[in-house]
């Protein structure tokens, strides 16, 4: 039969597809002196992410940003509390019992970082805030929880008793929590510390550079051409457009908050993962902040607190440190977009007008 | 590949002899239409898809598909260019065009020859920029070649269309 | 050889859905390669290799590009307003035969050295971010 002959034929077919020859890498070597973006996509911190780095050399270019990804997934094992072996999830397990648990310079960071921001915004950002997550069923399938039970649950959330040991010379820094019950989250700041870290990686490779995790983003240097980093902030009601085209200059970090990622409509009204410590349930008056400042790790927690502190005291807090930018989207009655911005704003705003309507607020 | 076919029950010598001739003409019309300078190189305009559809209408479906990967496959170790660049393309392109005329031929309403020929023309261009795009690692900029080569391979399915339509008439049923 | 070979013959021998089949491919082509061309000066071109983006070159100063292709080096060059390939080392030089290219929608390709350069307009190619905050 021609099935037969149609088989052997394929038998001896397939093999050839194989021949490693036909594909050539898309490596190759370039002239001295050119420079060109290499980007690299991958999956980590429970986001997409892409980095893009202007390089000469393809090879250095690779394995940089291979060392930078890795940092990348590193920071995550132990920021997470989702895996019960993190450091993170070891400081949540022994919440009450006075032990005091040895960390890691990078949690140290961290949970550093964390509290001179809840610090700093007066708890609009608080690190502690894990079991009100928890309650609510963030980030997977959120639930409306019972009031009674946030209530039961506010208690539990403070960072004054996320307690910081001063470690003697030679030892490793030590914290605990004070109470039992008491979780830390840090989804709201881990995704920043990674950034810096992949950041000093990078640097030891070119200063021109583009770390983007999800929406988060930190850019260094400028383009191949000379021009610097453009990124766009996503206007928060229509996806297709953007709100306004930013130009960084090296060594800014930016990041959005915004009510239109991880949310979900519970009894006619849009419940968003962004949490106020205060009172449990998710900020209300702003649609996105974007917040620019000089490291990812600060820029990330600023984002949340700007986004609880709301567009008036959140502006006013952020307008008033020298080292933060900041543009809060809120939305008026009728589904009006008010956008405001702190004055540092106006001179990184590319000159082509926004393809999105803004009405100045 | 003698071997092969001699040994399957079934298949005549007069056909493995007709497949053979078959085989050839289309090899001969592949190293032909390689000499026609391409502006692009590597793609193939796809004369020998005529022969494929002859098959495919006369023989069914597995012929068409044996006599086109034989094809490719002598080609290609003729001109040199095994395993290649030109390979690749004539590969992907012509295997898309023999599967795609062989769907075409159902469709409703119904195609003659020489719209299963435009139809095979188009997926033999789709099939030549999707390894160029893949395989070759050139990625979506391929794209950008895409209309002129599908405008192109709509007027060339006619004519080998019609080559296949007036041989089809002409020779007696195998 | 048949009486199939002229065009009108072989028009009337097509079916409905044959005819309908041809316009359509063509007509698709057509509007894709149309409106990717627009008529207007372009502003940018962005330049890539194979699939990595590796410049956007404005087109409103004159500039000299040595690239690195898959054959070896390739060069571009941008002349009051209009981008070409000016120095190739691929077998057919179709590339260089392209000319300058200047409006929007314009490409020029390479595709052994795995080239391939689009012009972008004003509007557009400034607004295209390196990322998005979200």
């Amino acid at each position: 039969m021609r099935a037969r002959a149609l088989l052997v034929a394929a038998f001896v077919f397939l093999p050839l597809l194989f021949l490693p020859s036909c594909a050539r890498e898309s490596r190759h070597e370039s002239a001295p002196g050119v420079v060109r973006i290499f980007t690299r996509s991958g999956l980590v911190m429970g986001t997409t992410a892409e980095i893009k780095v202007a390089a000469v050399d393809s090879t250095r270019a690779e394995s940089a940003l291979a060392a930078a990804y890795a940092e990348l997934e590193r920071v995550e094992a132990l920021a997470t509390i989702h895996t019960p072996e993190s450091e993170a999830s070891r400081l949540n397990a022994a919440a009450g019992n006075g032990e005091l648990v040895e960390t890691s310079a990078d949690l140290d960071a961290i949970l550093t970082a964390a509290v001179r921001a809840a610090e700093e915004s007066g708890g609009a950002f608080d690190p502690t805030i894990g079991p009100i997550v928890r309650l609510w069923g963030f980030p997977g399938r959120p639930v409306l929880p019972d009031s009674a039970a946030v209530r039961k649950l506010l208690p539990l959330v403070g960072y004054q008793r996320l307690i910081r040991a001063a470690p003697a010379e030679g030892t490793a820094p030590r914290w605990r929590l004070a109470d039992r019950g008491m979780q830390i989250d840090l989804g709201g700041i881990a995704c920043g510390y990674g950034i810096d870290r992949a950041a000093q990686i990078l640097r030891r490779t070119t200063p021109d550079f583009l770390i983007n995790i999800g929406g988060d983003i930190l850019v260094s240097g400028q383009r191949p051409d000379a021009k610097p980093w453009t990124v766009a902030i996503q206007h928060p009601r229509d996806p297709s457009t953007f709100l306004m085209t930013l130009h960084l200059p090296s060594g800014i970090a930016i990041s959005t908050s915004g009510d239109y990622e991880h949310f979900a409509i519970l009894n006619g009204v849009r419940r968003h993962h962004i949490l106020d410590p205060h009172t449990g349930y998710p900020a209300e008056h702003l649609c996105s902040v974007t917040i620019l400042a000089p490291d990812g790790v600060r820029c990330d927690a600023w984002s949340k607190a700007a986004f609880v502190l709301g567009p008036e005291r959140g502006l006013q807090a952020v307008e008033e440190d020298p080292d933060l930018e900041g543009v809060f989207v809120s939305e008026a009655d009728g589904g009006k977009l008010i956008v405001r911005e702190t004055t540092g704003i106006a001179r990184l705003r590319s000159t082509a007008p926004a393809q999105a309507d803004r009405s100045n607020g | 590949m003698k071997a092969a076919v001699h040994g399957a029950p079934g298949l005549s010598a007069r056909s493995a002899a007709r497949l053979g001739l078959l085989v050839s003409i289309a090899v001969t019309l592949q190293i032909a239409e390689s000499l026609i300078p391409r502006p692009i190189p590597w793609l193939r305009l796809g004369l020998a898809n005529a022969v494929t559809l002859l098959v495919l209408v006369r023989a069914g479906f597995r012929a068409a598909l044996l006599v086109t990967a034989i094809r490719i496959v002598l080609s290609g170790l003729l001109l040199g260019t095994f395993g290649g660049p030109a390979f690749l393309l004539s590969l992907s392109g012509g295997m898309a065009a023999a599967v795609v005329m062989a769907f075409a031929r159902f469709a409703t309403p119904p195609l003659s020859l020489l719209g299963v020929s435009v139809a095979g023309s188009a997926a033999h261009v789709l099939g030549q920029l999707a390894a160029l795009a893949s395989l070759l690692r050139l990625g979506s900029s391929v794209a950008m070649l895409a209309p002129l080569l599908l405008a192109t391979a709509v007027p060339l399915g006619l004519v080998t269309g019609a080559f296949v339509l007036a041989i089809h008439r002409r020779v007696p049923p195998w | 050889m048949t009486p199939l070979d002229s065009p009108k013959k072989i028009w009337q021998a097509m079916t409905a859905a044959d005819r309908i089949l041809s316009a359509t491919i063509l007509a698709v082509s057509i509007a894709w390669g149309v409106g990717a061309h627009g008529s207007e000066q372009g502003a940018v071109a962005v330049v890539l290799l194979g699939n990595e983006e590796c410049a956007r070159v404005p087109l409103d100063r004159d500039a000299f590009i040595p690239l690195q292709g898959r054959l070896g080096p390739i060069d571009l060059e941008v002349h009051g307003g209009a981008i070409a390939v000016v120095r190739s080392d691929c077998p057919n030089h179709v590339c260089t035969a392209m000319g300058w290219k200047r409006a929007t929608g314009d490409v020029l390709a390479c595709v052994p050295n795995g080239l391939f350069v689009r012009i972008e307009g004003g509007a557009a190619g400034a607004q295209a971010p390196d990322a998005v905050a979200r």
